[in-house]
């Protein structure tokens, strides 16, 4: 038998079954090929009498022969060995990839039942068409600028077609900048692959421009509302996305400047959080205040959401999604460290825990009662936070950044709407943008050094570890990255939509806005029965 | 609108101080400080800044 392929199959079977005995032990252990041949499987007669059991079925006669001359050989066990592997990455990635789609259900509640009644149909429809608009901006170019020269990653067993990243030469330096293969999913995109990883980074995409809709919501101009998402689809999100996931100059700071490993983000505090709530920020500071929000003096008056309820169990389903949001983002589940799902997984819900607690009982000492709306952003503050480092901090680090985030999205709501006076209707600038920043700040604090996802990350030997651990210069790469949040993503966020503010404008006209948007946008009222109460003075 | 854009080049000149002292500076409390500093003037230029502006001029 070839030598190679019975080193390769020893190889696979102590990665795959994770076995421990010495490597002579597992040699003598090695079938040999005329062993395998004499392997057989359950016979017919048997497989037609059933198998309740389930001990008959998934047997040697299930391991395809590639020559049926030869029979069965130690190659066709260890491609099935492989095969097996990248099996269980796909699945895994995938279904995780679908959790994360179903968020959208949860934004949609969240959002239209923190709005009023009047404009029901519009932001949930708003939450809806984002959908699709995101998707098709991805596909078109958006994947291609972010992915297209991520290079081949092992747990998907290729994607190696994409290959191509526009590189700048700088101060000795080589950066970069965004992807140039994969536009339309065409050429040799067309790999297996490349469509799970192209499926999970679009819904994680998707999760970003649903950001600004909330912020937004009861005063956008549906139609610049789809303009303004198509761009930061296809070209806003995915710029920062390469810098961070897609082998762009944020991940090579650990290579080129010795900055730990590289800006780290897990699973997207920064890549889509931030970038969805800094990009929800910019757009509410240039489409300005409800009507009546604020009064002359500057004091601030409560629009109260029409639907509680929607709001507790949209938040329920985001809960949910974030175990596809997070654990997914090993994208696998064998192989390459990536049996720390179920870690990731804990951490997630402890911050998450720990998120509702913090707002919950600020709500509850210091304003008297323990807020539903404030406690559902406390969760959500939690789970944004520990998006970043929930695969690199223990269970200690996970509920003490979920505690912060609660805390913070509280006095950060404040903050924003008393102080800066911006009104974000849902509390998404807080949720998504400050505790995102939080998150990618806490990698480098409180990422403890035992995680190994293959022996490296971002081209770096050695695990990421945080200033609590040892490694002050990881926590400087994050600052990094939340200064290329602020500085770059906002501002280009800013300028694109001021452009768009200057030729087709954000808002609505006072007397749609204060009709309600939904006849005026949707053609139809969302709660066509219900009686609306008219504005109060401030409308006259 | 030229105040607008006079606000968001001071949030842009934060992330540049940033980046371009990564450069100057090779120790890790150094570059930590001016990773700090950047952030601070993209902050402001953020957060006091722009509102002011904005709420000039959008003021419902």
């Amino acid at each position: 038998m070839n030598i190679k392929l019975r080193k390769m199959f020893l190889l696979a079977v102590m990665l795959t079954l994770s076995v421990g005995p010495s490597l002579a032990q597992v040699v003598a252990n090695v079938p040999a090929d005329h062993e395998l041949k004499a392997a057989s499987g359950p016979s017919s007669a048997q497989m037609a009498q059933g198998d309740p059991s389930g001990t008959l079925t998934g047997t040697v006669s299930d391991v395809p022969v590639s020559n049926p001359k030869q029979g069965l050989t130690v190659t066709d066990m260890a491609n099935q060995v492989g095969q097996n592997k990248i099996a269980i990455n796909f699945v895994w990635t995938l279904v995780t990839g679908f959790l994360v789609m179903f968020m959208q259900a949860g934004f949609a509640m969240v959002e239209s039942g923190l709005c009023r009644a009047k404009n029901a149909s519009h932001t949930y429809m708003m939450n809806f068409a984002v959908y699709g608009l995101g998707l098709f901006a991805y596909w078109v170019i958006g994947f291609a600028i972010q992915m297209g020269g991520v290079g081949a990653i092992a747990n998907l067993g290729g994607t190696a077609p994409l290959v191509g990243e526009h590189m700048l030469t700088l101060l000795g330096h080589t950066w970069g900048l965004w992807g140039t293969t994969g536009m339309f999913l065409a050429g040799h995109s067309y790999d297996v692959g490349v469509m799970v990883l192209f499926l999970f980074q679009m819904v994680f995409m998707d999760t970003a421009l649903t950001i600004v809709t909330g912020t937004c919501a009861e005063r956008w101009k549906f139609v610049t509302f789809c303009v303004s998402s198509l761009i930061m689809g296809a070209f806003l999100y995915p710029l920062f996305g390469n810098w961070a996931w897609g082998g762009g100059w944020l991940s090579q700071l650990g290579t080129t400047l010795g900055l730990g490993k590289g800006y780290v983000d897990f699973a997207g505090s920064g890549v889509v959080h931030a970038v969805g709530g800094l990009t929800a920020l910019a757009v509410g500071l240039i489409i300005g205040p409800r009507i009546g929000k604020f009064n002359r003096d500057g004091s601030a008056n409560a629009f109260l959401g029409h639907d509680i309820s929607a709001v507790l169990i949209g938040c329920f389903i985001l809960a949910f999604g974030w175990f596809g949001f997070n654990p997914g983002s090993t994208l696998g589940a064998s192989g390459n460290g990536a049996l720390r799902i179920g870690s990731i997984a804990v951490n997630t819900m402890l911050a998450g825990c720990t998120g509702t607690f913090g707002a919950m009982l600020y709500m509850w000492i210091f304003r008297g009662k323990p807020d539903p709306s404030m406690t559902v952003n406390g969760m959500l503050a939690g789970l944004v936070a520990i998006t970043a480092p929930s695969g690199f901090v223990n269970p200690t680090g996970s509920i003490l950044i979920g505690l912060i985030a609660g805390v913070l999205v509280v006095l950060s709501v404040g903050f924003i709407e008393n102080v800066m006076k911006v009104d974000d209707p849902v509390g998404a600038i807080s949720v998504h943008g400050v505790c995102g920043l939080w998150g990618v700040l806490s990698v480098g604090l409180f990422a403890d050094g035992m995680s190994n996802y293959g022996g490296s990350w971002n081209g770096v030997t050695g695990s990421v570890t945080g200033l609590f651990y040892g490694d002050a210069s990881q926590l400087v790469a994050q600052l990094v990255g939340i200064s290329t949040l602020i500085g770059v993503v906002f501002t280009l966020s800013f300028l694109v939509n001021l452009v768009l503010e200057v030729t087709i404008g954000h808002r609505v006209t006072a007397e749609e806005e204060l009709g309600g948007l939904d006849i005026p946008e949707m053609g139809a009222l969302g709660y066509p029965e219900f009686v609306l109460q008219p504005e109060p003075s401030y409308a006259a | 609108m030229i105040s607008k854009l006079l606000a968001v080049l001071v949030v842009w000149l934060g992330w540049l101080a940033t980046v371009v002292g990564l450069h100057f500076v090779s120790g890790v409390p150094g570059r930590m400080a001016l990773s700090l500093v950047g952030i601070g003037i993209s902050l402001f230029g953020m957060i006091v800044l722009l509102p002011s502006v904005m709420n000039r001029s959008v003021n419902r």
